[in-house]
């Protein structure tokens, strides 16, 4: 036996010993690496992967390819405010729902290739719970808006998301992103027709849904 | 109109564009780095350019590209295109009058292979790549792979560099994966899955080769047979699935690290010829330059990785000027841009003025050990330089410990929690226990490369505590999983000692 060990090639052997462990460890890998986190096969090429987790994961990767190069018209209800920022609670006032969703959501749209034309007619439509049966679901975005601070344009930006987290994850609601359209193609890099975008309070629970219609939609559904 | 429909519209629309725009963007950055290689490396063989011509392109154009962002020139795709082409031009320009006057020939290394070779290197490339961006290799995405590594760097592109509104991405990301992640918005793709795979699969024939190069008995059947052996071991294993798959910048640091202890290795081989090592260190310079951008924390690291390096035969001047020196000047340049420039509130952030003014007090005593004292005084010590590394670690870690107990602790129960059950190492750590232990032998000593796997664990553990929060139990704690980025390094480490305990080996001087 000691012969035969030291005469055999003991590279061999360790080879074979690496393959077995290679073989435990790939087993232990398959049974446990699904449970750990979800993975999936990115053959669309997209960040955005359906159905991961549940409900569509981050929805807002694919709203770079439905409105870049389209004018999107939206609401124009943002109002400036001044902060005193010498004031440690003057953070918090960002709150305030103009701020939050009207600046955070436009500048956002606009980072992601729309032309943002803010509209007047706009500011006061509201979306029946009929129209958004109508829509259909991208998924829940909050932490979409949670990092959209970083497209703003305000002076000094005194959150960060962290800060918005609390506002967007902890004390919101799902904050879900809809769609409406004739045609799947309006909202696509090849449709070129306008699109309409509105930020709507939740009828319950705390927080505002975006929904995103081509025009043609928005005239004869919503503004009817 | 359900998701279906509009989805299968984008996809038919952009989806073959993206594939073709992804696989193109990975060639060329392998031409480029094949280029840079064969000006800055002619020593290398053309296998090994080619193989290190992803790593050095895709690092290349990361430092290039980081300049102009950081020195506030407005950031496009012309910009990153100008800038890659001119430090190549610089280079050129540089051998040519350096070396054109010696040996002309020197330039002819470009297409110095045969045909044969060239038309293999140029299929394995091409199917490398078809495989990368093909989307059937998994990946897994969590909120910081949207947001950290794919909306900031769209933003980057978008404004056209950085802003004070970026906020905590500033000081939490690390700015060379945010750099790597502008890639698609350059070059008209939507994500980088295809080059973190592409980036996977050449670490992994490179983790082979570095395998086959330390077994050095035997005939090549069984070297090939044992370094395939090996690339299936780590390939099975949980923690590096979890890594190479999570799109985040753990898998690139896990890689680069491994590549720079690699090329560090070989570069200071005293059996290699002076001009491969020579070649081998200018190459390692760029990836370590690289590496020191890839994390928020990576010039601490970098502190740590040359001093582990300083403990091989190696010159002071290599260890300064061409490690340390190019990853001081960039944390620098990083720093003074976005706490100097800028002025910006955030609540929580990792990298603050008091860490940063730290980190570069470090590399400069650093710098000045290497120069002013290194081979110079307390020589004894220095002999066992890697005792003292280990040393001063242990004593961080026990300071640590010191100032928060019950914090550090936590942090230990955290780490043995993920180890151990929770944290997705598998059966990796009871693999390279027993690789260890079926080594202990007369001849197990404690070598380089054990220096690098368990002096970078204690270094992450110390990392982890400084954050706020500290380790937290499960695979996403980004605590378990910069802790992960040690697995190629532990691997080989084992695989090292296995080598030297059941085979003779030629060792370079440790």
């Amino acid at each position: 036996m000691m012969n035969w060990w030291k005469k055999a090639d003991k590279i061999i052997i360790l080879a074979c010993v690496f393959l077995l462990l290679a073989g435990a460890n790939a087993l232990f890998s398959f049974r446990d690496l699904p449970r750990l986190v979800p993975m999936t096969q990115s053959v669309n090429q997209l960040p955005y992967q359906q159905g991961y987790p549940e409900e569509g994961a981050y929805p807002g990767a694919l709203l770079p390819l439905m409105v870049s190069g389209k004018t999107v018209y939206a609401k124009n209800d943002i109002q400036h405010y001044e902060f005193d920022m010498s004031d440690p609670i003057a953070p918090w006032e960002l709150v305030l729902p103009k701020i939050y969703y009207g600046l955070n959501s436009r500048n956002l749209l606009s980072v992601m290739g729309a032309d943002i034309v803010p509209d007047d007619t706009l500011s006061k439509v509201l979306i029946t719970d009929e129209v958004r049966d109508r829509c259909t679901d991208l998924g829940f975005s909050n932490d979409l808006f949670r990092y959209s601070c970083a497209a703003n344009d305000i002076p000094e930006e005194y959150g960060n998301y962290f800060h918005y987290y609390y506002f967007y994850s902890v004390n919101s609601d799902p904050m879900h992103i809809y769609y409406g359209c004739s045609d799947p193609k309006q909202l696509t890099p090849a449709g070129d027709e306008d699109l309409v975008a509105i930020w709507q309070k939740k009828t319950n629970g705390f927080g505002e849904d975006l929904y995103l219609f081509s025009r043609d939609f928005y005239d004869r559904e919503v503004q009817k | 109109m359900n998701l279906t429909s509009l989805l299968n519209e984008i996809v038919s629309q952009v989806g073959a564009p993206a594939f073709v725009r992804q696989a193109l963007t990975i060639l060329l950055l392998s031409v480029y780095g094949y280029v840079l290689l064969s000006l800055l490396c002619p020593s290398f063989t053309f296998r090994r350019r080619m193989l290190f011509a992803y790593p050095a392109g895709l690092s290349m154009f990361t430092l290039t590209s980081f300049l102009p962002v950081v020195l506030s020139i407005p950031y496009g795709t012309a910009t990153a295109v100008i800038a890659a082409l001119l430090a190549l031009a610089v280079i050129l320009g540089a051998l040519f009058v350096r070396k054109y006057h010696k040996d002309p020939r020197c330039f002819s290394v470009l297409y110095d292979c045969s045909i044969k070779e060239a038309v293999m290197a140029i299929v394995l490339l091409d199917l490398a790549i078809l495989l990368s961006c093909s989307g059937v290799l998994h990946i897994a995405l969590s909120n910081d792979s949207i947001f950290n590594y794919s909306f900031y760097p769209r933003l980057i592109v978008h404004f056209g560099g950085l802003r004070p509104n970026f906020n905590t991405f500033l000081t939490d990301v690390g700015p060379g994966a945010a750099m790597v992640g502008t890639l698609p918005y350059l070059f008209g793709f939507q994500e980088t899955f295809g080059l973190q795979h592409m980036l996977n699969l050449v670490f992994l024939a490179i983790f082979g080769v570095a395998v086959y190069e330390k077994c050095t008995v035997s005939g090549k059947k069984s070297r090939l047979l044992f370094a395939f052996s090996a690339v299936v071991l780590l390939l099975s294993s949980t923690p590096y699935l979890l890594l190479s798959k999570w799109i985040l910048s753990n898998d690139y640091f896990a890689v680069f690290m491994f590549l720079c202890a690699y090329l560090a290795d070989f570069g200071t081989d005293e059996s290699r010829s002076p001009e491969t090592r020579e070649d081998t260190l200018w190459l390692l310079y760029i990836l370590l330059a690289m590496l020191s951008l890839l994390r928020i924390e990576g010039g601490v690291y970098v502190i740590l990785f040359v001093l582990c390096v300083s403990v091989r035969k190696i010159g002071a001047k290599s260890l300064a000027f061409g490690m340390l020196l190019p990853a001081l000047v960039l944390q620098s340049l990083y720093a003074f841009r976005i706490f100097c420039t800028m002025h910006f509130i955030a609540p929580y952030r990792f990298l603050t003025e008091g860490k940063v003014l730290l980190m570069l007090a470090a590399m400069a005593a650093t710098l000045l050990y290497l120069l002013l004292i290194r081979g110079r005084y307390c020589l004894k010590l220095q002999d066992h330089f890697g005792v003292l590394i280990m040393a001063g670690l242990f004593v961080l870690n026990l300071l640590l410990f010191v100032k928060d107990r019950a914090g550090y602790l936590e942090n230990m129960r955290a780490f043995l929690e993920n180890i151990l059950r929770s944290g997705g190492w598998g059966i990796f750590p009871l693999t390279v226990a027993l690789l260890f232990l079926i080594s202990l032998g007369k001849r197990f000593r404690f070598g380089y490369w054990d220096l690098m796997a368990f002096g970078y664990f204690l270094y992450a553990l110390a990392v982890s505590f400084m954050r706020e929060g500290g380790l937290q139990a499960g695979p996403g704690d980004s605590g378990n999983r910069v802790l992960m980025q040690a697995l190629p390094l532990l691997l080989f480490a084992g695989i090292i000692h296995v080598l030297q305990r059941f085979g003779e080996r030629r060792e370079a001087q440790e």
